[in-house]
């Protein structure tokens, strides 16, 4: 257990009877054999690269990276140093998500014509620390965090992206909320609204010729589908209409069983990060050519307000 | 260039509601001002975190939180309150008094109310009218605070200015949008008589701007302002513009006499814990009861606004005993002094602000 704080990291390494526990990362990489690593976004990098460097795989909670730069940077490290590099982008492990990334690969993902993607809620994670409403720390707001999760699976799902636009409401910090309109290579049109302050609809509606298909709650794990023939087919083992159970903890589990998997196969960061990398790339992108979410309330009879 | 004074921060207190949350963006975005905010708690300021402010972390109960967070700030605005601990606004109160004392800050403004001349009398109300406890909690709290500020001022202390808005409404507002969205959506809001009782609404921007006066103007100093909108309108004018907003027909009027006998026979309980008032689906429940709620079962969640409409006959919303007078009160208040001391004129009619509150709640979702 590695805490810059002495007393939590002992407190936490008793409570869940770890033998050791230090404020030094290097100490610890002395200690073992593989790291979860749980920190600010904007540490990821010079923690994995250290670790890589001193023979450790490890698995890092998502985003991957506070920027792209990061991100290649962790990729390639891993790479030259012939270890493991998992990114906890859990949701990758719903079956419905794995159904869909299915479906779609067999051939529809040129069928889609328009996807339609809401995610939000009242942000109200425990967090002892403000890293993740400050750019430096987090490298971004709503759509860096809730973002490497959704942009992940909307480059899984779809392919590439050709073109975007993106929209949200930093007025110096980081967004609150935002939007993104997008065309994939594919010819698929996509808009992707994701909040830190409403509750939307949670759910994602794909339309394809001749069919639809909804993730009605991108915390969950179902599938709705019209005509109802299209979910009963079957993909990696998974009928979308007759996916087992999954809950939230599951996920974790996943992810962790992943990572073991992949240390015991030395998989390779290609393989293991994904589209990891080529989200932040986008996310990067969007924020690099930002346009102001149009909020009429906050600068009346102005277009935009953006210093 | 900035002005020399601009580059001292203004400390915002409650910059994580309504109206303080709406000073951070006005000074930020119109004013160049630096600013910095106390929040309690991280994840309540990330509509704050928008924009370049200084966030400092800590309680306004904690003398030492309040005196850090003071220190260097040209001025305080005042906005927050706790309502579910009243007694802690009088510490906070004098918390802030006692650093602005040590650290000579130029001006704090204390956004009080027009509920400390509650019950309302009749007729044009200015800052002459008598201040009374009234018995009820806010307004006997935001009194006890306003005196505590006064007897501070008068002994030389810190310059004081107090503004006390009238009836808020706009983007964030919880007792005037937030909460009165749910009510007109899942329920039918009692109004008294003809509803034809005097609303001093103000838009939340005119409340503002008459906050950044108060920093600027030395004439606020020493002074009580009233602050409301340009016009009066009844209460079921006010309402209505919700009901159009939302596409609904929920009010219902009846004579005083009937809502009073109702509240005595324990009515008032099917109104909803002041916990619920944030949450849509938590007022539904604490209105139609859990069990009623439980029927729906599957169709909760996405589906609850069309299900309980379709499900469950909607309850009526009681005035509190406070509201009912609120609501029956003829009382038009004056804004001579705020536009004799503070050149102040409210800049939004009650059209314009209810149609910028309008796009909000439709992008809110409300």
């Amino acid at each position: 257990m590695v805490d810059l704080d002495a007393d939590r990291a002992q407190a936490v390494a008793s409570r869940f009877g770890a033998d050791d526990w230090t404020t030094s990362v290097e100490e610890a990489a002395t200690l073992i054999d593989a790291a979860v690593v749980a920190t600010p976004p904007a540490s990821h990098a010079p923690i994995a690269v250290s670790l890589f460097q001193a023979g450790i795989d490890v698995l890092l909670e998502k985003p991957l990276a506070s920027s792209a730069e990061g991100a290649r940077q962790i990729a390639a490290a891993a790479a030259a140093n012939d270890r493991v590099a998992c990114v906890g982008l859990t949701r990758r492990h719903w079956h419905a998500t794995r159904w869909l990334a299915g479906f779609l690969d067999s051939g529809a993902r040129d069928e889609v014509e328009f996807f339609d993607w809401r995610e939000g809620f009242g942000f109200g994670w425990p967090a002892e620390t403000d890293y993740f409403i400050r750019s430096d720390d987090a490298g971004g707001g709503a759509f860096m965090d809730m973002g490497s999760h959704s942009i992940d699976l909307m480059l899984i799902w779809f392919g590439e992206a050709a073109r975007v636009m993106y929209f949200d409401d930093n007025f110096g910090g980081v967004e609150a909320d935002c939007e993104l309109y997008v065309r994939m290579k594919s010819g698929a049109a996509g808009f992707v609204e994701l909040s830190r302050t409403r509750e939307l609809r949670n759910s994602v509606l794909v339309t394809g010729r001749g069919w639809s298909i909804e993730v009605p709650d991108v915390y969950g794990n179902e599938l709705r589908g019209r005509p109802a023939r299209t979910l009963r087919q079957t993909f990696g083992g998974l009928r979308g209409d007759q996916l087992p159970q999954q809950t939230l903890p599951d996920l974790y589990v996943a992810q962790l069983e992943h990572f073991a998997d992949a240390i015991t196969r030395r998989a390779t960061p290609e393989e293991t990060l994904g589209d990891a990398v080529a989200s932040l790339e986008l996310i990067d992108a969007c924020y690099r050519d930002r346009h102001a979410l149009e909020m009429s309330w906050v600068a009346p009879g102005a277009d935009a307000a953006v210093p | 260039m900035t002005p020399p004074e601009m580059e001292r921060p203004v400390l915002v207190t409650g910059a994580t509601g309504c109206i303080g949350g709406r000073l951070v963006e006005k000074l930020v975005l119109e004013r160049a001002q630096g600013v910095r905010a106390l929040v309690r708690n991280w994840p309540r300021a990330i509509r704050l975190a928008r924009f370049p402010v200084e966030l400092r972390r800590g309680d306004l109960d904690n003398p030492a939180d309040v005196a850090e967070a003071v220190k260097g700030c040209r001025a305080v605005v005042h906005c927050a309150h706790d309502y579910e601990r009243p007694e802690t606004n009088v510490e906070a109160a004098r918390a802030l008094l006692g650093a602005c004392a040590e650290h000579g800050v130029d001006r704090l403004v204390y956004v009080s109310s027009l509920s400390v001349y509650e019950p309302l009398p009749a007729g044009e109300l200015d800052e002459s009218a008598p201040r009374v406890p009234c018995g009820w909690v806010y307004p006997d709290n935001k009194l006890e605070v306003e005196q505590l500020f006064e007897v501070a001022q008068r002994d030389g202390g810190v310059p004081v200015a107090i503004i006390e808005p009238t009836v808020v409404y706009g983007p964030y507002s919880e007792p005037w949008t937030m909460r009165i969205a749910p009510y007109l959506r899942y329920g039918r809001p009692v109004l008294p008589d003809d509803g034809s009782g005097l609303c001093n609404a103000v838009y939340v921007d005119d409340v503002v701007e008459s906050l950044i006066r108060a920093v600027e103007v030395d004439a606020a100093v020493g002074e009580r302002v009233l602050v409301s909108g340009p016009e009066t309108v009844t209460w079921r004018e006010f309402f209505g513009a919700y009901e159009r907003m939302l596409g609904v027909s929920s009010v219902m009027l009846m004579p005083v006499a009937e809502i009073t006998a109702a509240i005595d026979r324990g009515s008032s309980s099917a109104r909803t814990a002041s916990s619920a008032r944030r949450d849509p689906r938590a007022f539904a429940r604490a209105v139609l009861g859990e069990r009623a709620v439980e029927r729906i079962g599957a169709a909760l969640g996405e589906r609850l606004k069309r299900s309980v409409s379709q499900s469950v006959p909607t309850p009526l919303v009681w005035p509190s005993p406070q509201e009912l007078a609120l609501y029956s009160a003829h009382t038009a208040v004056s804004i001579e002094r705020a536009r004799a001391l503070l050149d102040y004129e409210p800049a939004f009619s009650f059209t314009d602000g209810m149609a910028l509150t309008a796009e909000f709640a439709a992008w809110a979702g409300l």
